[in-house]
């Protein structure tokens, strides 16, 4: 079993967002798209799918938006009350791409990170403060959490006559509501109980960075995805 | 024996500056259990917050008078880090409180922290004298309720701290979790550690308790002493009673009131369902039916499938087979007819609203708002404008009601009601029931309240591994009780 460590895969994650921000063309995003959205959505289907109908929901107010502030150039689609121009459509795809490279990835980093070891890893290999590693160690506790308190509301808005995926800006709205109060109140209990297990004094000694085969495959891969934005410059 | 704990609280609150706790002075000796006992809401919860600090340090309270903590005072920053390795506090709610994905983890997370060597073999240990041994591995997310209290108390005691501290420990817990967390008490209790409870499921802990406080309305209004507890017995449980603890066994009434209709509203047959991702059944020919104003309450563990069951009745999940008839609706589904047949209460009221204001809450229902008064709830007139998430726990709970019966259905279905609420609040819950069914509707509950099952069962089912059986009322009451006859 390859077993890769929880920062090779945070540093692979955070590595693979930057290079969806910097990378312009169609063709790069194309090629960082279909090398990490297909592996994170494979393993991310069952545990996370609040996460996928998240970004599905989100890329109908994309579509707006690439209506509102590109829609220029040749006209392709007449729809009687807007004309859909193809610099809406390219923008739209562009943007699509990036988030589908960086959902990928950070689906591929929480599905096979174990918390403890990240936060571990962040502070003695990275010595990244113990508040940074633990606040985004809880934030992945606390996704499988909230996909429970998702699939409640769902429900719930059904019965109450509402869509089950809301669509409009303030259905989304009353969707997300309940989902941070909740939260909320559970980082604050969250905080309360850390603390009086003695957060404050942890303290880890830092060791170095060491790295397996395992490890260094994924960070080739990382290379190549680099060269690509050089490739279609 | 040693003084442990010395409290003198004038004064404590949060930062609006209004007081929630109120001359309150105790004191612990090595060894003793204080019980704290008293209403939900009188500042319980407050007062543990108080005497660890957390008020002071992280929630950017106030707290005016003295706390002695084995020499130290816990009030003052420096201080407050050393109050983890002296104290262990449990929380109510494990889902606030359990951090890590495995138990293994989670007991390791505490023992980093405060500098200690992580040794495997110690920290199985640990969770086999919780039971949790074999589970070490397995996702948190999988582990019962009881487990995950278990493991909230392995991982905050696996330093051996002096004094450990359990807010409200059998919260949500079935007879079954309820029965293995007051055992461990007890063991813990015997072992010699310095013990606090605090709860308004008095009884279970009353004979062990070396002191108990009565809290109410942020004020100490008893402290008293074991002999004085076992010599007036009698007489304190009725005084707790009539504030709002539960300090006795209910006594079952004799004969339940006749129903109103002989006509079946809710009718269940042959009903199995399995989850889309799962081979195993977890509805298994469940048979089912209800009369016009009646209340059924089904009893069973957790994980039994009760709320299962509320929610395929609900139409929320496509049964695998069988029939569910609700009035005139065969095999309901979402839609318009759904909507006025049945209405499913989740036990987390939150996740009913879905606007910003309770008055757009309330207006939103099928039913108009002039068809009622709020005689029974004149607070909710006065929280007309504020969002629902601003109201206190118990105002939700009652809001997610009043949206329940204005939505008018044939069928209420409540998921574990009073969870959490004191025997005044539950009795509200109560009488809520008798009024509503007084109109000929019918309500289904799933529960692990005895109270709740004597007060308001006019049938009653037990639910086991997705086997439901109908039971009387009498035999209910045994099952539940049976676990925690401790």
């Amino acid at each position: 079993m390859i077993v890769v460590k929880p920062l090779t895969l945070f540093i692979y994650g955070l590595v693979i967002t930057v290079l969806a921000f910097i990378a312009r063309s169609t063709q790069q995003l194309l090629i960082l798209s279909l090398v990490n959205a297909p592996v994170g959505i494979l393993l991310g289907f069952r545990r996370l799918r609040v996460l996928i109908i998240l970004f599905l929901l989100g890329l109908v107010g994309l579509f707006i938006n690439a209506l509102v502030f590109a829609n220029n150039g040749a006209p392709v689609l007449d729809l009687q009350v807007i004309t859909v121009r193809d610099g809406a459509l390219i923008s739209f795809l562009n943007v699509t791409l990036r988030l589908l490279t960086i959902l990928g990835a950070a689906l591929i980093f929480i599905t096979q990170s174990n918390v403890r070891d990240f936060i571990k890893s962040l502070e003695e290999e990275l010595g990244l403060p113990k508040d940074v590693a633990y606040t985004l160690a809880v934030g992945l506790r606390m996704l499988s959490i909230l996909e429970r308190d998702a699939k409640e509301i769902q429900l719930v808005r059904v019965e109450r006559g509402y869509r089950k995926y809301p669509l409009t800006p303030s259905g989304v709205s009353s969707f997300l509501r309940p989902l941070l109060s909740l939260g909320l109140e559970r980082a604050v209990w969250i905080g309360i109980a850390t603390e009086l297990r003695g957060f404050a004094l942890r303290s880890l000694e830092r060791k170095g960075f060491r790295v397996g085969v395992s490890d260094v495959l994924i960070y080739s891969l990382l290379i190549i995805q680099c060269s690509t934005l050089f490739m279609f410059h | 024996m040693d003084l442990l704990l010395d409290v003198k609280i004038l004064k404590a609150g949060y930062r609006d500056g209004r007081p929630v706790i109120k001359d309150v002075s105790f004191s612990l000796s090595e060894g003793e259990l204080l019980l704290i006992v008293g209403p939900s809401g009188s500042g319980k919860t407050s007062l543990i917050l108080a005497i660890t600090g957390v008020i002071t340090n992280l929630l950017n309270g106030f707290v005016e008078g003295d706390i002695d903590l084995y020499g130290i005072n816990p009030l003052r920053p420096e201080e407050f880090l050393k109050v983890p390795k002296l104290v262990g506090v449990v929380l109510q709610d494990p889902e606030k409180q359990l951090v890590m994905p495995t138990p293994f983890d989670e007991v390791s997370f505490t023992l980093e922290n405060l500098g200690f060597k992580v040794v495997p073999e110690f920290i199985m240990n640990s969770l086999k004298n919780v039971g949790l041994e074999s589970k070490a591995y397995s996702p948190i997310e999988y582990l019962s309720g009881g487990e995950k209290k278990r493991l909230c108390i392995a991982a905050s005691i696996v330093h051996k701290p002096r004094l450990v501290i359990f807010d409200e420990p059998t919260a949500n817990l079935d007879p079954w979790g309820f029965s293995e967390v007051v055992k461990y008490i007890r063991k813990l209790r015997e072992e010699g550690i310095s013990i606090i409870v605090v709860e308004h499921k008095a009884r279970y802990y009353l004979p062990i308790a070396d002191k108990v406080m009565v809290i109410t309305d942020g004020h100490q209004r008893f402290y008293l002493s074991r002999d004085y507890v076992l010599s007036h017995y009698e007489q304190l449980t009725k005084m707790l009673e009539g504030l709002g603890v539960d300090t006795s066994r209910p006594k079952l009434l004799a004969k339940k009131e006749v129903l109103p209709s002989n006509l079946f509203e809710v009718v269940v047959e042959d009903l199995w369902f399995k989850y889309p991702s799962s081979n195993e059944y977890v509805l298994k020919g469940v048979n089912l039916s209800l009369r016009k104003g009646e209340v059924g309450v089904i009893v069973g563990r957790n994980g039994s499938g009760k709320t299962t069951l509320l929610k395929v009745i609900s139409g929320f999940y496509k049964p695998t087979r069988g029939l569910i008839k609700i009035g005139s609706y065969d095999n309901i589904k979402y839609g318009k007819g759904k909507r006025t047949a049945v209405f499913y209460v989740p036990q987390e009221p939150d996740y009913i609203f879905v606007h910003n204001s309770v008055l757009k809450e309330l207006q939103s229902c099928s039913r108009k708002l002039s068809d009622f008064n709020f005689n029974e709830t004149p607070w909710i007139n006065e929280v007309l404008n504020e969002s629902p998430y601003k109201l206190s726990h118990g105002q939700r709970r009652w809001l997610s009601y009043l949206i329940a019966k204005l939505y008018d259905p044939y069928i209420v279905m409540f998921d574990e009601p009073t969870a959490g609420l004191d025997v005044r609040l539950l009795k509200q819950f109560v009488a809520w029931v008798k009024d509503f069914t007084s109109n000929g509707k019918t309500v289904l509950i799933a529960t692990h309240d005895v109270r709740l099952l004597y007060e308001v069962a006019t049938s009653a089912f037990i639910m086991d591994n997705g086997v439901l059986r109908q039971v009387t009322v009498e035999e209910a009451v045994s099952y539940l009780e049976e676990p925690v006859g401790l």
